[in-house]
């Protein structure tokens, strides 16, 4: 063996050696300064936990911890960012094992959907949010209870089978269309948005012979499953609404599936009516503008195709703006879905847009009820939640804020509810068989591989299944209304043997009526579902 | 019976806040446990004796088991100690056993509920669990949506509300003979009566207002030709419940019925405030 070759051999393990040890004090260094963050014994230290991966979130949530800790010097607030796709295990995990964050981004977690599972870890709110918020004052909001601070009345977050609220919101969403303005401008001639359907088309039309002069790949829309989907949804709630007077027979204003289906069943409803052909033709016609293949496309996928300008529009959420508006090269325009004018093709079938009135509030934290800071966490989401911050975080994320009176940035007003519109509308899905079936039809259909009739063939045919398809959607619908039932069963008999002896939950009169009325409605529909399918199907549920 | 423990009280706080947690499996051992330790019929045995009934009417996955054995305390409890506060309320919970479905298999017994929401109301006139007891033997008809059945629900309820239209549970009474009006009954004067009845009293479904509204609203336009009422409560719909979405087309049914015709409210409890003004009949935007 030579010296050359020991040489070298001694010089790489001695360069591995002192970058093993450079990691290792590297890490070492990292671990102390985490644990002396975590742990400082002389800071009330809290996390929050959240998915939100876009762009500027971290940074915006970031900002208002600091502004926090500058008012409250003993409090210190870390972040915990989790993938999506991981979420709801570390959520779950953390909880079970008692470790959890002081405040959790409520979402993806078994533990957050299940009511069994949100009473035992997560603090209810009522008793908080009856109180003023103190980070309001000095605002028309001062001396309003915090409940009522929030454009929604917190409905959102009410939780009907254990009757509390759980989480407190930070944002509000809906859908619009975004535009390359630049583009429109280059190849339409203007950058205005479509007024209607038809404009809408046109417009699809000029960029697609632009595309074919120029030779490029260029699209109108970039397509995806996810993005499609809120497209399909909204012009469908256009035509759909049009059966609200035959299906709504409740007349509660909704259509549900076992609505639809009696519907379908008594004649009100068919497959081959104009009105349901003219919807799903629209999306036909729609989808022609897409990218091929666009169904088997992911969301990131398309958004990408539209900042690289390969699509010069895409449909998505408020959720969204920000990153888009940060990718792209170009001027950003938005647009609510133009509806097919009354003149125009299919504009005798449409009844009219979707109303957003009911758009709930989103992005809410909920309290972790074992938490040691439970206090400070409890501030801090006051803090969070009040008039001031719930704007700036917002306007800092490009998102809808939901606090009375806040604003949102100027580019993203067309992204606020619109209460102008029709609440009633029907998919041609009741229960998992038929849904499965139905995306499944559509794509084959939009891609023009069966016709109308062969869609309607196939959907139909899930429905009427006994096995997989009505029956059982029935069925699950009867149970999932039974356990709705009996935990309100449970919550009367928590409050009523609390009344009699520890008298710990306070507000007896209040919730014992909340509680009973709920009970009452709820059972009476129940068994209402049972006796109209009953009578509309001749059929006999099984319960067990 | 042995001795009692010092600590007696914070084993009991952690048992109810076990229950308050939906966690029965766990307080049920703790009740147990502390039961033992006083002499039957103390004030504490009997709190324990009904807690560990409470929890054994709740736990999940329900039994035979423990759903009779809730029903043996409640009822000894009723029995033995019928002057005590939880009396009632103990009798009251061995009907509903008796009434609702438990568990896999769980024989219903609506006669001998129906007796005991009797014995309820007559025992312990002018208590909650007396007028409870009406609502529940008056749904123990209703609920089988069987018209003669239905019928009889219907009087047990209206013959009560007539004798005690003060009763603290009146309005929920209404607010059920408004659904069972309805449906099934279908008698939409009656229907629109109770409801308005029950929003009077403040005892519609708490944020779902709006429904009831709703249903009123287009009961009283379309089967009744109340062009009062529709007004009435397309207007409420607009002004109270923004948020139902709704508003738009109480909007388009107010100007249908040549009424003045508020603006959209929504957002009025929330920022962006939003007004709009009344449709000009374009009812596509």
């Amino acid at each position: 063996m030579s010296w050359k070759k020991i040489n070298k051999e001694a010089l790489g393990n001695g360069i591995a050696g002192c970058l093993l040890v450079v990691a290792f004090f590297g890490s070492l260094t990292q671990i102390r300064r985490t644990a002396q963050e975590v742990f400082d014994p002389t800071k009330k230290t809290i996390s929050i936990a959240h998915w939100q991966l876009e762009l500027g979130y971290r940074d915006a949530l970031d900002k208002v911890c600091r502004e926090y800790e500058k008012l409250h010097p003993d409090v210190k607030i870390r972040q915990v960012a989790v993938s999506e796709k991981f979420y709801g295990q570390v959520v779950n995990t953390h909880l079970v094992s008692g470790t959890a964050p002081d405040l959790i981004e409520m979402g993806f977690s078994t533990m957050v959907q299940m009511d069994q599972y949100l009473a035992r870890y997560f603090e209810p709110m009522s008793g908080h949010i009856q109180y003023p918020n103190p980070y309001n004052n000095g605002t028309e909001l001062e001396g309003v209870r915090w409940q009522d601070t929030f454009i929604d009345g917190m409905q959102s977050w009410y939780r009907e089978a254990l009757q509390e609220y759980y989480g407190i919101p930070s944002s509000a969403f809906t859908v619009r269309v975004f535009y390359n303005k630049d583009m429109f401008q280059k190849i339409v001639g203007h950058d205005r948005p479509p007024k209607t359907f038809g404009e809408f088309m046109n417009i699809c039309e000029k960029i697609e012979t632009s595309a074919k002069q120029e030779k490029t790949t260029l699209v109108p829309i970039a397509g995806s499953l996810y993005n499609s989907r809120i497209f399909f949804e909204r012009y469908l709630n256009a035509f759909g609404s049009r059966y609200e007077p035959a299906l709504d027979f409740g007349y509660d204003g909704g259509i549900t599936g076992y609505r639809m289906y009696l519907g379908l069943r008594q004649g009100k409803l068919k497959w081959d009516d104009p009105t349901n052909k003219a919807a799903f033709e629209l999306l036909h016609e729609l989808s022609q503008h897409f990218q091929p293949g666009f169904m088997a496309v992911g969301r990131e996928q398309a958004a990408f195709l539209f900042v690289q300008e390969q699509a010069a529009m895409i449909t998505s959420g408020s959720w969204d703006a920000e990153s888009l508006f940060r990718q792209a090269r170009f001027k950003v325009g938005i647009f609510d879905f133009p509806m097919p004018a009354k003149d125009e093709k299919y504009g005798q079938y449409v009844r009219g847009r979707q109303s957003e009135a009911g758009t709930g509030t989103g992005g809410g934290f909920g309290l972790y009820r074992l938490s040691k800071q439970k206090e400070v966490a409890l501030d801090f989401l006051k803090f969070f939640s009040s008039k001031r911050i719930n704007q700036q975080f917002n306007q800092d994320i490009t998102w809808i804020p939901v606090v009375v009176g806040t604003q949102p940035k100027e580019n993203l007003k067309v992204f606020a509810p619109d209460p102008v519109g029709y609440a009633s509308s029907f998919t041609w899905v009741w229960g998992s068989h038929s849904d499965e079936v139905y995306m499944g039809g559509l794509t084959q259909y939009l891609q023009n591989e069966i016709s109308f009739d062969q869609f309607g063939k196939t959907i139909l045919d899930a429905l009427n299944d006994k096995t997989y398809g009505w029956y059982k959607a029935a069925t699950l619908d009867y149970e999932s209304m039974r356990n709705t039932v009996t935990m309100q069963e449970q919550l009367l008999g928590i409050v009523l043997s609390d009344h009699l002896f520890p008298k710990a939950i306070g507000n007896f009169d209040q919730k014992y009526r909340e509680v009973l009325i709920r009970q009452t409605k709820m059972a009476q529909a129940q068994e209402e579902y049972r006796d109209r399918l009953q009578k509309g199907l001749s059929t006999t549920l099984e319960v067990k | 019976m042995g001795a009692v423990p010092g600590d007696y009280r914070e084993q009991l706080k952690k048992g109810w806040e076990h229950v308050q947690l939906y966690e029965f499996e766990r307080a049920i051992p703790i009740f147990k446990k502390l039961q033992r330790e006083f002499p039957e019929g103390s004030e504490e045995w009997i709190q324990m004796t009904f807690a560990t009934a409470v929890c054994y009417e709740h736990q999940t996955p329900p039994s035979k088991e423990t759903v009779q054995e809730s029903r043996r305390l409640f009822w000894l409890l009723a029995e033995k100690y019928p002057r005590h506060a939880c009396a009632a309320r103990a009798l009251l919970n061995v009907a509903r056993i008796d009434e609702l479905r438990n568990y896999y298999l769980d024989r219903i017994d609506l006669e001998s509920a129906r007796k005991l929401y009797q014995k309820v109301t007559a025992t312990y006139p002018g208590t909650l669990e007396a007028s409870e007891a009406v609502l529940r033997l008056a749904q123990s008809y209703t609920n089988t949506f069987n018209k003669p059945d239905v019928e009889t629900g219907v009087k047990i309820l209206e013959d009560w509300l007539r004798d005690h239209p003060k009763d603290p549970l009146a309005g929920i009474m209404s607010l059920l003979l408004g659904d069972v009006y309805f449906y099934p009954l279908a008698e939409y004067d009656k229907c629109v009566k109770a409801y308005m009845r029950a929003d009077e009293l403040k005892s519609l479904e708490p944020g779902k207002e709006g429904y009831t509204y709703w249903r009123i609203a287009r009961v009283a336009q379309d089967k009744l030709k109340n062009k009062d009422i529709a007004v009435k409560y397309y207007t409420k719909i607009i002004m109270d419940t923004p948020t139902f979405a709704k508003g738009y087309q109480s909007q388009l049914a107010l100007k249908e019925l040549g009424a003045p015709v508020p603006e959209l409210q929504w957002g009025s409890i929330g920022g962006r405030k939003r007004t709009t003004t009344a449709p000009a009949g374009e009812v596509r935007k």
